[in-house]
């Protein structure tokens, strides 16, 4: 029994670690007054502790967190519990939102990739490899993100994604928007598994460089 | 760089994109898990994070289905337990952000009236040691509510704490009690619970952070964050202030398993 436990517990660590409350407190009130003017986050106003923006990050992400929930989820029932597992990681992460390295709609778009990825590697998977596959992810440290390009990211994203092969784009369509399995995609374009992940993983690669290129340079590309 | 150099940084680069899409092997998560302890890895792959949510945000802009009522409901409840339980005070739950300017005299009369009405509404909804006693007895009189002492788990404490757990899966209440635990210090470290319930999920389920403030036998209520089905297990970890998402189970001082 001891051994199934401690497999257990180990192997969930797919989420940021979080820093101590009164730590990130302090993070907000230095932003807050060095930027009283600007409106706070929904999320910056969760970790604050402001009741009514639960409220507003339901209107505003549960679309979001419900699509993605059900497009992962096989049941309806696996859905409603999915969707509630992503709002749980939602509230006590969002003291790590920072609005300088991500839009709060990506940020969360993050948080509900990893609950739902991991919920479903825990239905595919014996249990002795998840502990392996799940090795704690921090933020790390990297230089803040131009704030033009921050607002632009999702534009970007599809200046990026249509400067893919027809297969990349069409596998990671299938594989990010609808979260069909790899081995379904593979059925889906009559394609060998292997070059389904191959597509997939190099197309996420270029992706990321295509990303990461200042605008100037993308657009040129 | 050499090319082997090149190979390899590909090759990591495809074990950490296929981790984001979900798609590794058993074989390729060990190769991966010896990698992931560099911070240029680490940076690359929350860079690939990024850059798969935010393709999900771009390409899933036009889906626009509605979360259920009902599911809103569960998860305004579950969010006011966390964040209340994450909250220093009362009040900084339920007041909006600080405003810039001095609020009128009016304004701060109607927060403090507020505020005044909510610790007095909480120090009634706060069970008492009296009462929590109580509500304990009555689940223990019932069959089906499931009853199992502390054992020392792989950490155990200096000196040996006993007590046990009473949980009722119908109501979905329960309690912790201890005998000589520990005195924690909150503002260094908290004990978390963790309900282990393979039949819902292989993820434990947090059951909320909580204090030993004196010797003796000592009291605490479950607060479970997820609905349980069939509990296998209870563990006590100790954790930082705050408590944490993912236990390390670095310190799991106490066990109580369920007998199937």
């Amino acid at each position: 029994m001891p051994t199934a436990i401690h497999a257990s517990i180990s192997e969930s660590n797919d989420t940021v670690d979080l820093e101590p409350v009164e730590e990130l407190r302090i993070k907000s009130d230095t932003m807050d007054s060095s930027h009283q003017e600007t409106p706070s986050s929904i999320l910056q106003r969760i970790a604050e502790g402001e009741a009514s923006a639960v409220d507003d990050c339901l209107t505003q992400y549960g679309g979001l967190v419900w699509s993605l929930a059900n497009r992962y989820s096989p049941t309806k029932a696996d859905a409603e519990d999915a969707a509630q597992e992503v709002f749980v990681e939602i509230w006590r992460n969002a003291g790590r939102f920072d609005p300088t390295r991500a839009s709060e709609a990506t940020f969360i778009s993050m948080i509900t990739r990893r609950r739902l990825i991991d919920r479903h590697r825990r239905t595919q998977s014996a249990p002795a490899a998840l502990s392996i596959s799940e090795a704690p992810v921090e933020l790390p440290e990297s230089p803040n993100s131009d704030p033009v390009e921050l607002a632009d990211e999702t534009a970007k994203a599809n200046r990026c994604l249509n400067k893919l092969s027809l297969n990349q784009r069409e596998i990671l369509t299938l594989s990010i928007q609808q979260g069909e399995p790899q081995s379904a995609i593979a059925s889906i374009l009559n394609m060998p598994l292997g070059s389904v992940k191959s597509y997939a993983r190099r197309g996420l690669i270029q992706l990321r460089e295509c990303m990461k290129r200042p605008l100037a340079a993308e657009a040129a590309s | 760089m050499s090319t082997t150099g090149i190979n390899d940084d590909r090759d990591k680069l495809e074990l950490l994109a296929g981790h984001v899409l979900g798609d590794l092997s058993d074989e390729e998560s060990e190769r991966l898990e010896a990698i992931l302890s560099d911070n240029d890895t680490r940076q690359a792959l929350w860079e690939l994070e990024r850059t798969a949510a935010t393709v999900q945000v771009a390409i899933g802009a036009q889906m626009d289905e509605r979360l259920p009522e009902h599911v809103a409901d569960q998860i305004r409840a579950s969010a006011r337990d966390i964040l209340l339980s994450e909250s220093s005070d009362v009040e900084a739950f339920v007041q909006p952000a600080k405003p810039a300017t001095a609020a009128p005299v009016r304004e701060l009369f109607a927060w403090f009236c507020a505020a005044a009405c909510l610790i007095f509404a909480f120090s009634f909804w706060q069970p008492n040691e009296e009462s929590t006693a109580e509500t304990r007895s009555s689940l223990i009189a019932q069959a089906e509510t499931i009853q199992v002492n502390w054992t020392a788990g792989k950490t155990p404490f200096a000196s040996p704490v006993e007590g046990d757990v009473v949980w009722d899966n119908t109501t979905q209440t329960g309690f912790m009690r201890f005998v000589n635990m520990p005195i924690n210090d909150p503002t260094i470290e908290q004990y978390q619970l963790w309900i282990i319930d393979p039949e819902r999920d292989d993820e434990p389920i947090d059951g909320g952070v909580f204090d030993i403030t004196s010797e003796g036998e000592v009291l605490v209520k479950i607060d479970a964050k997820l609905a349980v089905v069939n509990p296998a297990a209870f563990a006590i970890t100790i954790e930082k202030a705050g408590g944490v998402v993912v236990s390390s189970q670095e310190r799991l001082p106490l066990l109580a398993a369920v007998e199937g």
